[in-house]
């Protein structure tokens, strides 16, 4: 039992300072910084909350059953890519079994580890989202007690599920290996999928949400259709009961009752899975790869971003952490205009949608400039490379920034379509073109910080922002950048010629840009031929 | 073609010891220059600002006239360097990390497919060249950076301890085309913990120890006169009595 929590340990200290009771200092800040995502959470869903039940949305046992299912079945998704992660994928399984543990030990550590992270990420999600239920619907001790009894019981059935599905996932994976161009056609195919199918979804929901015609007759109808669908939910309306009530904890008893039945059997089927499967993942790192094309000549400049984009686009870590918002933009704004439009009632309302619109834009499209304040530190110990070629620091640092750039405008313009059908198509391009200024200036920002004060010591792949200094201030700057313009548009929305804000914000947003790439600049002849390893 | 390094001096942060202090040596084409030095005598810390990744305080590095403080790109275009961690992009293959340093090198697509040929040959690279560097064994890192440092025909090839995990047919292979790349009228700088290696292969070699050079030796001169470098050395480490 105690290699099973030493492998444990090990595991969770390589992918999070939150245990490190070794480095104190490193611990502390990993948990202000989920005490402070917890916090900014709360604020959001009672921003949100507030704005909903006001209008006379129940909140009920039906409602909760309905976020209970809603968010267990996104666990689901996400976790088939941290048990295929975790499991099968894990650049550690090599090094884990040669240690002196049994590979039951090692299998139950991996699981433990699932687990573990689900519950975390969970929590992350749930305690803001039911802490502000609770409080909005004036529930006591009884619910909250209930819930964070049960927190640690929820992340059970979609790792069930999660597992059982990601050997389907794998075997589908492991076909599309062969064949390069059919798994990006699929792989697209289903971006595409994915993204009509949410559009109709968003709409269909939205039909009924003509709030600014009818308010109750609509909050009636959502309140009815809530009971429909919360209550025709097995499992999680039965749980709901128990968060409102003890009597009803029978019920969650036999949840936990069937939660373990089923993961014993779901470990016993999975595990001889896991020990074949990681075996030949890691003989199958030397299968030659597809595609061979010749040694074609480039630019200086274009061959450093192409580089740039190989080794992030070849680490899903990567990708799913730099641009994780910036390819979800349009999805998050596009559900943000339709709900919010069809809810709100007056001209205050409007402008205080089209002044949050833009914040949310802004500070999604600075959020993927993590890959700027990681730029230097990910180069770990290539940095080197950077130094040797007969390459200038400017070309190099550019090529970077563009790298970063391409994405965050990219993501922008199909974004800025996406808005002209909820506002005014001068008031959305010249947001946007405002918006990639400070964005262009964010990054430019982010590159600056890592090169003053980058952490190259490291090596390895995926997790540069976890070491890099700059990536907190980034983000924090990101928030704050974003809030002040979004502020700016709601404050100045009163003024009578509408454009004017929108040009100042523009002006702003190239003094920024510009500012920013200045100091860039001198950054890179200041400090960069100082940067050592 | 010569290169020189001239009072070269390296200080890290504010350590009160330079890590190279006042360090000269001088180098002519078609020699193969061995380095060597115990623990932590600055040969990485010499090479490392030979070849620009570290500033340092005084001193110059002049590479054929030029020297890397007027004009650091041309004297980088002239070296080509293996550095001791064999680090390279995992994430590319082979094909690509070559490829991309030869951009990098502006080298034309004619005489890069032409040198690559030959070197994946000689190296015995040539089925492991389009798989992702990450499969590689320790030896193929190395032999991949070896190829990329030799793309564009560098006047200067710095190599810090080159023959570390090397498998004796790459080591032999390796130590042949140091060779044949001095005997090309360029010039071939290492550092090496193997004194065998140095005596055998080397033209000349100096020897540093806490960063200041100890001695600089002829090798050729050295083997006529029957001089063991390995006693030579070893003996000035430890001399009798001690």
């Amino acid at each position: 039992m105690n290699n099973v929590f030493n492998l444990l340990k090990l595991q969770i200290d390589n992918k999070t300072n939150l245990l490190k009771t070794f480095a104190p200092k490193k611990m502390a800040i990993s948990i202000l910084k989920a005490v402070l995502i917890l916090a900014l959470g709360l604020i959001g869903v009672w921003f949100v909350g507030s704005r909903i039940f006001v209008l006379g949305v129940a909140i009920n046992a039906e409602l909760i059953s309905i976020i209970l299912a809603v968010t267990q079945l996104i666990s689901v998704i996400f976790c088939v890519g941290n048990v295929i992660g975790t499991l099968y994928l894990s650049k550690d399984n090599e090094m884990l079994m040669c240690l002196p543990v049994t590979p039951n030990e090692l299998f139950v550590s991996k699981i433990l580890f699932i687990y573990l992270k689900e519950l975390f990420v969970g929590a992350m999600i749930s305690i803001p989202v039911f802490t502000g239920l609770g409080i909005m619907g004036g529930y006591g001790a009884e619910y909250f007690c209930s819930f964070f009894i049960i927190l640690f019981f929820l992340p059970i059935l979609p790792i069930v599920l999660a597992s059982l599905l990601s050997v389907l996932v794998m075997a589908v994976i492991k076909f599309l290996k062969r064949y390069t161009y059919l798994s990006v056609i699929v792989m697209l195919l289903f971006v595409v999928a994915c993204f009509a199918g949410y559009m109709f979804l968003v709409s269909n929901i939205v039909k009924t949400f003509n709030i600014a015609d009818k308010q109750i007759e609509t909050v009636n109808t959502i309140n009815a259709d809530v009971v429909r669908i919360g209550g025709g939910i097995p499992i999680y309306n039965k749980l709901a009961l128990a968060f409102l009530s003890f009597k009803n904890w029978l019920y969650v008893l036999i949840f936990i009752g069937v939660c373990l039945a089923l993961t014993v059997v779901t470990l016993i089927l999975i595990r001889s899975f896991y020990f074949k499967t990681s075996a030949v993942e890691r003989q199958d790192k030397t299968r030659e790869t597809k595609g061979v094309y010749a040694l074609k000549s480039k630019s200086a400049f274009l061959s450093l971003m192409q580089k740039e984009a190989i080794c992030v686009f070849r680490s899903p870590a990567q990708v799913f952490e730099y641009f994780l918002f910036t390819l979800l933009m349009p999805f998050i704004v596009f559900t943000y205009d339709k709900l919010f439009t069809a809810i709100t009632v007056n001209q205050a309302g409007v402008n205080m949608i089209a002044g949050s619109h833009i914040m949310a834009v802004a500070i999604l499209a600075m959020l993927s400039n993590l890959a700027s304040a990681s730029a230097i530190s990910r180069e770990g110990a290539n940095f080197y490379i950077s130094k040797i070629v007969p390459v200038d620091y400017f070309t190099q640092v550019f090529a970077k920034l563009t790298f970063n750039a391409i994405f965050t405008v990219g993501a922008l313009i199909l974004t800025m379509i996406v808005s002209c059908f909820y506002y005014p198509v001068w008031q959305v391009v010249i947001g946007t073109a405002a918006v990639a200024f400070f964005a262009i200036g964010h990054a430019a920002m982010s590159l600056d910080m890592d090169i003053n004060n980058p952490t190259i010591s490291f090596e390895g792949n995926g997790d540069a922002s976890a070491v890099s200094k700059s990536t907190t201030k980034s983000i924090i700057s990101a928030l704050i950048i974003g809030i002040a313009i979004g502020l700016f548009i709601i404050l100045t929305s009163q003024v009578k010629n509408a454009v004017i804000p929108y040009i100042i914000i523009l002006a702003l947003g190239l003094a920024f840009m510009i500012r920013r790439l200045i100091l860039l600049i001198l950054r890179i002849n200041l400090k960069y031929d100082k940067i050592e390893m | 073609m010569q290169v020189e390094i001239r009072n070269l001096v390296k200080n890290y942060g504010n350590s009160p010891k330079n890590a190279v202090d006042n360090l000269s040596v001088t180098m002519r084409s078609g020699e193969i220059y061995g380095f060597v030095g115990p623990n932590g005598a600055g040969k990485s810390t010499t090479i490392k600002c030979l070849v620009g990744i570290h500033p340092f305080q005084s001193g110059d590095v002049i590479v054929d006239g030029v020297s890397i403080k007027s004009d650091p790109l041309a004297v980088k275009k002239a070296i080509g360097y293996v550095s001791d961690n064999h680090a390279v992009f995992e994430q590319l293959t082979g094909r690509e990390y070559v490829n991309h340093m030869a951009n990098l090198y502006k080298v034309s697509p004619s005489d890069r497919a032409e040198r690559c040929k030959k070197l994946l040959k000689t190296f015995n690279m040539e089925q492991n060249f389009d798989k992702p560097i990450k499969s590689y064994s320790h030896g193929m890192k190395q032999k991949i950076t070896v190829i990329a440092s030799l793309i564009h025909e560098p006047k200067l090839w710095v190599l810090d301890e080159p023959l570390t995990g090397l498998d004796p047919r790459s080591a032999y292979q390796l130590k042949k085309t140091m060779r044949e790349h001095a005997d090309k009228g360029n010039i071939v700088f290492f550092s090496s913990h193997i004194l065998d290696v140095v005596e055998n292969i080397c033209d000349k070699c100096c020897a540093i120890e806490d960063g200041r050079l100890k001695g600089e030796y002829d090798l050729k001169d050295l083997r006529a006169r029957g001089v063991s470098l390995e006693e030579l050395i070893v003996s000035e480490e430890y001399p009798e009595g001690e």
